[in-house]
């Protein structure tokens, strides 16, 4: 026996009479082997992926081409045959956990369904599988998890649960698709490193499906590059990513967010905004009409200024507090206490909202460009909404002018948002966001939803827009390496505090704080190295030490935080070491 | 809009939009038709040929008092889809009223709309709009009310669910952040986007309309005598079946039409809108 595990050859996948989805693509996966195949939506990499365990959607048929597993055809089993097949020796790892459990079953009977199905086990058998695989994947108290709910875990947990119910009948081949995506960056190192290790341990094929180059270059073994449904490139990650023939693999890897030369920092010195001592928390909600009312905090303390002109970056990840803090300053959230001033507008908690003064002051650019268009208003509708309601005179030649600084032609001003792709309406959005002339825009994950390589122009066209309109933006982003590209200054937020503010060098180059340290080092960088290919270098800031005297602060609460001054444009939270004290 | 139908459904159901238009579309070119041409009026008596079969002079026979039934049963559509069709809009525009602030603003608003609603559902429907009815008088405009309030409740409550969902949405909230009242949010952005869901749960209502002014006329409550009404004729013809049996069968044949016409095209509008439901 060859130790190949799953052979694709000449596999065409279509729908009808279509230009076919999958187009002769063959890939070849083998033993304990992470094979990754990286494309931009549309490419068919799920499609190709799913016809593995023949689950396409309705309508797609194989065409032609075999799917050997073993000494099977996958592409011409009967769906009796496939049962015995998916789950016993091919398991599924999707891409969001928060929705692949069951939430009404708990964990044990969830995880334990599949032997009982597959094996002829016994209940206590099953269980003390389930528990040692949680053990695997390292599952505080595995005893205890199989007979809580899957909503007492958070999204990382639920998607490691998923890996050992999957592991619990010892495929041989894994498909995880997109198993990170819907994860913070921690977290995603944690759950890959745990798919290296099954597949070096256990000699599990791992068939990775992803859009992001540098987690694949980092993880996989192999990639296969597709583009509109064939395969443009493939063979081992390192002679792929360092020396990459297809123009398509180059073009996709120089779309890749990277540090720009030094800016220079040609922005004013005066603050547009001031943020001081913010505190958000929100109610919980009441059981009892009588009980007393409780709040979870989400913002502690927080205080910064936005210079004119410039991008501040807040990063952390999800639950730090940097949504709210964008919501707060638009007045969507209420404050608890402190103040902000925005270009001489105040918020505080007393403060009424009023959108209408506020409007063009600071706006919004939302990270779904799906959604946030009414589907049922022309772009121009759309882009000179603001306007009309501020009553200003030329609205049309307004909209004109807007929608051809944003990339846009004309003749897209009578179109609606579902004639546009997701880059085009990201455009929009900015258009809209920019026809009053904000101060501030406030920029909430603006390009994650988008591919990579549109993703590059979004941030190319937002940075050229802040050059010339000379509007001040706050960037919320959990991508280090997008931050990196456009961010003058960078705060990081940890559990609703900011812990690190520092300009983009500083912060790259000797951050302090140490779960800014571990943001950093998370994930390596692609950077190309010169031959025209690309290699990974890992983000490791030299640790710089703190007087003596401080340490970093962090989650604990009662301990007096202070922001200690670095340098110039470095801050860190720290608290002051009490003899008494023990650190964490 | 039945271009729209047929091109995205499967073909059973662009079949089933098809009779449905078809149905719908004769009823009414055969009553305007009558209208138009009939040489009778529907209310004019005469004692000469009362209870004649289908003729040449009479196609569809006549009634006890002579009246010509094809005439009566041409002015008859008239008056029950009319009245239908304004039951609908005004519950459509009570239901708007209460749903979509309801949706939009939540806490006790919603919670005191909701108990209205509620309140209004647990009568049961007839009772209703008898009771109504009682108040009001039995004439058109009576019915009118009568049927719109009591079908306003599930089209309230189809908006408030809508409008929830869009809430959340983020261009709902750009409408906030670019200074936009909550009129105009609500009008210009929410509004338009709820149309699909109303127009669905609109036409299934429209059956049960038809159907309950139907059944008043044959109480009695509805459009008074002598206007001719579908029900009103059913009515008066359960003495006469042995007599003539032609003056009970071709109403109701016109009420079933009627009847299977929309919840055809209802149907049909209900799969293209909500694509989900197409499988069950």
């Amino acid at each position: 026996m060859t130790d190949c595990i799953l052979n694709i050859e000449n596999l065409t996948i279509g729908f009808g009479e279509n230009t076919p989805v999958v187009d002769q693509v063959s890939l070849e996966i083998r033993k304990g082997r992470m094979a990754a195949i990286v494309g931009e939506s549309g490419s068919g990499k799920t499609m190709l992926a799913r016809s593995v365990l023949r689950l396409l959607p309705d309508g797609a048929k194989i065409k032609s081409g075999r799917i050997s597993f073993g000494d099977q055809d996958l592409a011409q089993l009967s769906a009796k045959q496939m049962q015995t097949v998916r789950g016993a020796e091919i398991g599924m790892i999707f891409q969001e956990p928060m929705v692949s459990l069951n939430p009404s079953l708990k964990i044990g009977f969830q995880m334990t369904e599949a032997v009982r199905k597959h094996r002829d086990m016994s209940e206590s058998e099953a269980n003390a599988l389930a528990i040692e695989h949680l053990k695997r994947v390292r599952i505080p108290s595995p005893e205890a998890c199989l007979n809580a709910y899957p909503h007492e875990f958070s999204g990382g947990m639920r998607q490691r649960i998923m890996i050992a119910s999957t592991l619990m009948l010892s495929p041989k081949l894994l498909i995880a698709d997109e198993p990170t995506t819907a994860l913070d960056c921690l977290v995603q190192k944690d759950i890959l490193e745990l798919l290296k290790d099954i597949s070096h341990s256990d000699g599990t094929a791992v068939l990775l499906i992803s859009h992001d180059l540098s987690l694949v270059a980092h993880y996989a073994d192999d990639v296969l590059v597709m583009e509109h449904g064939r395969a443009v490139e493939q063979g081992k990650v390192a002679e792929v990513i360092g020396q990459p023939s297809h123009p398509y693999t180059r073009k996709l890897l120089s779309a890749l967010p990277r540090a720009e030369e030094p800016r220079k920092n040609q922005h004013q010195e005066n603050q547009l905004v001031r943020v001081r001592n913010v505190n958000v928390r929100y109610p919980i909600r009441k059981k009892w009409v009588f009980e007393p009312q409780t709040y979870k905090p989400v913002l502690h303390d927080v205080s910064f200024d936005i210079r004119s002109g410039e991008t501040l970056a807040v990063v952390g990840e999800s639950g730090s507090g940097k949504t709210t803090l964008g919501r707060a300053m638009l007045q969507l959230v209420p404050l608890t206490s402190g103040h902000i001033d925005i270009d001489g507008h105040a918020i505080t908690a007393t403060t009424k909202p009023d959108f209408k003064a506020m409007s063009s002051v600071v706006q919004l650019i939302f990270q779904d460009p799906y959604s946030s268009l009414s589907p049922r208003q022309t772009i121009s509708d759309i882009v000179s909404e603001p306007l009309r309601r501020l009553g200003t005179q030329n609205i049309v030649q307004k909209a004109e002018t807007m929608i051809e600084e944003v990339g846009l032609g004309r003749q897209f001003l009578s179109r609606y948002p579902n004639e546009l792709s997701g880059g085009q309406r990201q455009r929009v959005a900015i258009a809209r966001a920019l026809i009053c002339d904000p101060k501030l825009v406030i920029a909430d994950e603006p390009v994650s939803a988008l591919d990579i390589t549109v993703q590059a122009q979004i941030l190319e066209l937002l940075d050229r827009l802040r050059r010339e309109r000379g509007f001040s933006c706050l960037f919320i982003s959990h991508d280090l390496g997008v931050v990196e590209q456009i961010a003058d200054r960078v705060a990081v937020m940890y559990k609703g505090r900011l812990v690190e503010l520092a300009d983009v060098q500083n912060l790259f180059a000797k951050a302090c704080h140490p779960y800014t340290r571990d943001l950093l080092s998370a994930l390596p960088e692609l950077r190309d190295n010169q031959e025209g290919g690309y290699a990974l270098v890992p983000r490791a800031p030299n640790p710089f030490a703190l007087p003596a005297d401080l340490s970093p602060a962090g989650p604990s609460p009662g301990a007096e935080v202070f922001y200690h001054q670095i340098s110039d444009d470095h801050i860190v939270a720290c608290i002051r070491n009490h003899p008494a004290q023990t650190l964490n | 809009m039945i271009a729209a139908i047929t091109r995205k459904g499967k073909s059973p159901l662009r079949l089933n939009a098809l009779i449905g238009g078809f149905g719908f579309a004769s009823l009414i070119l055969f009553s305007l038709l009558v209208m138009v041409f009939s040489p009778y009026d529907p209310i004019e008596t005469d004692f000469l040929n009362r209870f004649s079969g289908p003729s040449a002079a009479h196609w569809f026979g006549t009634d006890e008092y002579g009246r010509d039934l094809m005439t009566r049963i041409a002015h008859g559509a008239f008056v029950s889809l009319r009245v239908s069709a304004l039951a609908i809009l005004l519950a459509m525009l009570i239901g708007a009223v209460i749903g979509l602030p309801s949706g939009y603003f939540g806490g006790w608003l919603d919670k005191t709309l909701m108990v209205i609603v509620e309140a209004i559902m647990a009568f049961p429907g007839l009772l209703l709009v008898l009771g109504i009815m009682t108040a009001l008088g039995p004439n058109e405009a009576g019915v009118i009310i009568a049927l719109g309030i009591s079908y306003s409740p599930p089209i309230a409550r189809v908006l408030r669910g809508t409008v929830f969902s869009l809430r959340e949405k983020e261009f709902v909230e750009s409408s906030r952040l670019i200074g936009n009242n909550e009129l105009t949010t609500i009008l210009r952005h929410i509004l338009p986007n709820c149309i699909s869901p109303l127009t669905v749960i609109a036409t299934s209502i429209f059956t049960a309309a038809l159907l309950s002014e139907t059944a008043l006329s044959f109480l009695g409550l509805g459009v008074p005598p002598p206007a001719p009404s579908w029900g009103g004729m059913l009515a008066d013809s359960r003495i006469f079946l042995s007599l003539n049996a032609w003056m009970g069968i071709l109403p109701g044949l016109a009420i079933s039409v009627a009847l299977l016409s929309v919840n055809l095209i209802g149907d049909a509008l209900r799969d293209t809108f909500d694509p989900q439901m197409r499988n069950l």
